[in-house]
């Protein structure tokens, strides 16, 4: 569970990272500046998802792997 | 009521993709004497929708018909000296460019039209010379070989005092001499035979080299032929035959003297046609020449002009006046641009009377039409949306949420690091050198070029998912190192760091923290691992997306003013979908962290994992009952009843009051128009955008009962639907492996270096065949297919799409030209 922790940490800190990125890179084209944001916040909302569902399917797995024979 | 019948909601903060343009419907006034000038600096400036304000003017009834035709007919002269020079080598015809205003202005189209006429009535003039002098020519060339071989079919005759001498024999023999196809010889031959009942002789000779038919001007293999036959009624038959089959026949007279002088005259006379034949030809070239700089200026003139012709003809014409009045619609904040652009017409129109411009109130009837400003990068989202069906005006606008989510889906069905690699790749390379692709005429070329930017984005995140499924072509990366290892004692794996006692197969205490641990590649059960995280993966994803799509509806209803859509369609769909289906991720989340393998559970025969779909089921079919195998937790047969009651509730609460609400908000309008009917303007309530016309309480219903249908039973065969990222995920990841373990890896086990080769050759056709090309082109449209149906349908289009802006603008134009 640390981990997991951990590994939100990070995905929050790197969303935050971008989203500032974004932010001042379009700092003066409002519009794509908008539109950067939304894809940052996007783009780590399913990133995460991905990633955290994965991690939560092998914390207390159900099936141990098999040696293939 | 009356204020505000335009709902002039403030737009959110989201960017000019969130939500269409502001647009206003202005009127614009201008002279006669400014009327080119103006129109031809709108189609420039391409920012204002003129509205036909002549809608029940036929075509050829409007005022500038005649020159709308005349500009057809230069065109039509256009191209066909286009044609022509395209037709002759060694003239080329230089590319359009971007003709400045000036060098527009300085060709006059009276000019240019009396020109194009000349040109037109001088070059049909010399092909129909030029054609007559090849039939000529052709006819001579025929008639040579001729002379030439028939001579030979002579000199064995016996000769007195230089002449062939036939009429010695006993019966006059006559003959025809011609050139025919010599495929045809065969036939004809059989023909005169059977015509001449056997009385006649045929000697032919094939010509040494294909000649040019004088008639068909086709090239082809003739022979030279001569029939013997006597009698004049026979005579009459072979002419005919000759004529069936296309023989040209050719005089060749009896004595060898005037053999002779038919000969040399004939070449003498081929001579001369060859000469002047050169001249004509001379004579054409130049003229095409001198031309061919030229033709596209005044392709782009007369393309200009007819523009401006046939959106004159939109505009009202004032007699009396000699004014123009035209109506049209802009974006907001683009009417200053307009208003510059007219008075600059003015300005080089030198006319006397200046231009107006004036924002109208449109009236509710007339919905604005959607407009946004794309860029390149944003376009391709924009399309894909749009191929669907266009916003309605200020509707919100999916694309900016496709821009991640569709990449995204795409890479849930194709992860794998290393395709995301090669498709990232090779788009990057797309946008490296888009300059350069942009005018390739090529259609794949072209469409892949107008996909460059989400494939980029495909590719990346192809390249996330690849290594949450933990795959480089099929190949698991150990980047952080396995946490499971084989010991003697199992057959199964237990974790590196609680494996105390082997046989007990603990799982490892820290996961693998990015993706899949690599064990689970080469194990035996992987598919079942696999499949059950990728089927959960996609319901909730799924659901996510799903939930995200019925807020944004509600975004629609807050927009539009509608209480109505908010409390009677967004608040029990949200009910019912997070009931359901919110629940069924609630249950994944919960099975997911419950820890099966503690000492407490491991203990305790009643704790084992429950199938989750039997949950589900088994909520709708025995509810406030759960057997102890499906227990998840306390109290969830209370849950379930709750839930599925919320659920029940929220469907007769989506279907009844709307359209009851509606009916009462009609008649209280009506109510509204008899008190004040000082007010002859149609009223439009503010929130009725969409209900226009008479209100029918019969329709409405059953509309609403569509709709809540839709919902109902779209929410559970949407939320299946979202297993085909699992499938697809699925089908990507066997296929990959498959050529890798046969193609590849059975190769290598051969040991020699050829079969290697071919191998690794055959493996890297079958993945850039198969997988980059057709398995991603699948993924690419399950994408569309979610984006359009499970997501779209939530909240877009729902009342009817919206009409696209279009511009009147000489480069939206001269594209559509140059694509038909």
């Amino acid at each position: 569970m640390g981990a997991l922790l951990i590994g939100s940490i990070i995905f929050a800190g790197l969303t935050v990272v971008s989203y500032f990125l974004i932010s001042v890179i379009f700092r003066n084209d409002k519009d794509n500046q908008a539109l950067g944001q939304l894809c940052v916040l996007m783009a780590a909302a399913c990133m995460y998802i991905m990633w955290a569902t994965c991690f939560l399917h092998q914390l207390h797995p159900i099936i141990r792997p098999e040696k293939s024979v | 009521m009356d204020g505000d019948m335009m709902p002039a909601p403030k737009k959110s903060n989201w960017g000019n993709l969130f939500r269409s343009e502001d647009m206003v419907l202005i009127g614009l006034y201008f002279d006669r004497a400014a009327a080119e000038q103006t129109v031809h600096e709108l189609g420039r400036i391409g920012l204002v929708e003129l509205i036909d304000l002549n809608p029940h003017y036929s075509p050829f009834q409007r005022t500038f018909a005649a020159d709308v035709k005349r500009c057809e007919e230069m065109q039509r002269r256009l191209r066909f000296l286009y044609q022509q020079v395209e037709g002759l080598d060694g003239v080329f015809i230089p590319d359009g460019e971007e003709y400045s205003r000036e060098t527009l202005q300085a060709v006059r189209l009276d000019d240019l039209d009396s020109h194009l006429g000349q040109l037109e009535t001088n070059l049909n003039q010399m092909n129909v010379q030029e054609e007559a002098l090849h039939l000529q020519m052709n006819e001579r060339i025929e008639h040579k070989y001729v002379l030439e071989i028939c001579a030979t079919f002579f000199s064995d005759v016996p000769r007195s005092g230089g002449t062939f001498d036939l009429r010695e024999s006993r019966t006059m023999l006559n003959f025809i001499t011609g050139v025919v196809q010599r495929e045809k010889l065969p036939v004809f031959e059989r023909l005169l035979f059977r015509a001449t009942k056997g009385n006649c002789h045929l000697k032919f000779n094939d010509l040494p080299k294909p000649v040019i038919d004088p008639h068909t001007a086709e090239s082809m293999n003739k022979a030279v032929f001569v029939v013997f036959f006597s009698g004049e009624t026979v005579r009459t038959k072979v002419t005919k035959i000759c004529n069936a089959f296309g023989a040209n026949l050719y005089p060749f007279p009896f004595s060898h003297n005037s053999q002779m002088t038919m000969y040399n005259e004939c070449r003498a006379r081929l001579n001369d046609l060859e000469n002047v034949t050169i001249t004509t030809r001379r004579q054409k070239v130049e003229t095409l020449s001198e031309i061919a700089a030229k033709l596209p200026l005044w392709s782009e003139k007369v393309f200009c002009e007819k523009a401006v012709y046939h959106t004159l003809n939109l505009l009202n014409f004032d007699t009396s006046q000699k004014l123009f009045v035209g109506e049209g619609w802009c974006p907001k904040n683009r009417v200053d641009d307009v208003r510059l652009a007219l008075d600059r017409a003015v300005r080089r129109a030198n006319a006397q009377v200046p231009s107006m411009l004036e924002e109208r109130k449109p009236s509710s009837r007339e919905t604005p039409p959607t407009y946004y400003r794309i860029n390149k990068f944003t376009e391709i989202f924009q399309t894909i949306v749009e191929s669907y069906g266009v916003a309605q005006y200020h509707e919100v606008n999916p694309a900016p949420f496709l821009i991640t989510s569709f990449p995204f889906l795409f890479g849930v069905m194709f992860g794998d690091v290393g395709h995301g690699i090669i498709m990232a790749a090779f788009a990057f390379l797309m946008i490296l050198f888009e300059k350069r692709l942009q005018y390739s005429k090529n259609e794949m070329v072209q469409n892949l070029y107008k996909g460059r930017y989400i494939i980029f984005l495909m590719g990346l995140f192809s390249i996330f998912t690849g290594f949450i499924y933990n795959e480089f072509f099929a190949i698991p990366l150990d980047i952080f190192g396995s946490r499971w290892k084989y010991t003697s004692e199992s057959s199964m794996a237990c974790g590196i760091d609680n494996c105390d006692v082997p046989s007990e197969v603990l799982p490892p205490l820290h996961p693998y923290p990015l993706g899949f641990d690599p064990v689970w590649k080469g194990s035996q059960n992987s598919l079942l691992f696999f499949n059950s995280y990728k089927m959960k993966f996609s319901i909730v994803i799924g659901v996510s997306q799903m939930v995200l799509g019925i807020c944004l509806s509600y975004a629609n209803a807050k927009f539009f003013r509608e209480p109505i859509d908010v409390w009677y369609v967004f608040v029990p769909q949200m009910i019912f979908m997070n009931s359901i289906f919110g629940y069924l991720v609630f249950l994944i989340l919960f099975k997911w962290l419950k820890n099966w393998n503690s000492e407490a559970c491991m203990s305790d025969p009643t704790c084992e994992p429950p199938d989750l779909k039997a949950i589900l089921i088994g909520m709708f079919m025995s509810p406030g009952n759960v057997p102890p195998k499906l227990k998840l937790y306390d109290g969830q047969a209370f849950v379930q009843v709750i839930l599925l009651l919320a659920a029940l509730v929220a469907i007769p609460w989506m279907l009844l009051p709307k359209p009851f609400l509606l009916k009462a908000r009609f008649e209280r309008t009506k109510y509204q128009i008899v008190k004040n009917n000082s007010d002859l303007e149609t009223p439009a309530s503010d929130a009725d955008s969409h209900h226009h016309g008479p209100f029918n309480f019969g329709d409405t219903m059953v509309n609403q009962m569509i709709h809540t249908i839709e919902f109902v039973l779209g929410a559970v065969s949407n939320t299946a639907s979202y297993l085909r990222l699992w499938a697809l995920s699925l089908a990507h990841a066997e296929l990959s492996d498959v050529f890798l373990e046969k193609l590849l890896y059975t190769s290598i086990e051969s040991g020699s270096p050829v079969g290697i080769l071919i191998g690794f050759s055959m493996w890297l056709c079958a993945t850039i065949g198969v997988l980059m090309l057709m398995e991603s082109l699948s993924a690419f449209l399950h994408a569309l297919r979610l984006h359009w149906v499970e997501f779209q349908n939530k909240f877009y289009n729902l009342h009817g799409t919206g009409r696209k802006f279009a511009p009147f603008d000489f480069a939206e134009l001269r594209q559509l030209e140059a694509e038909s």
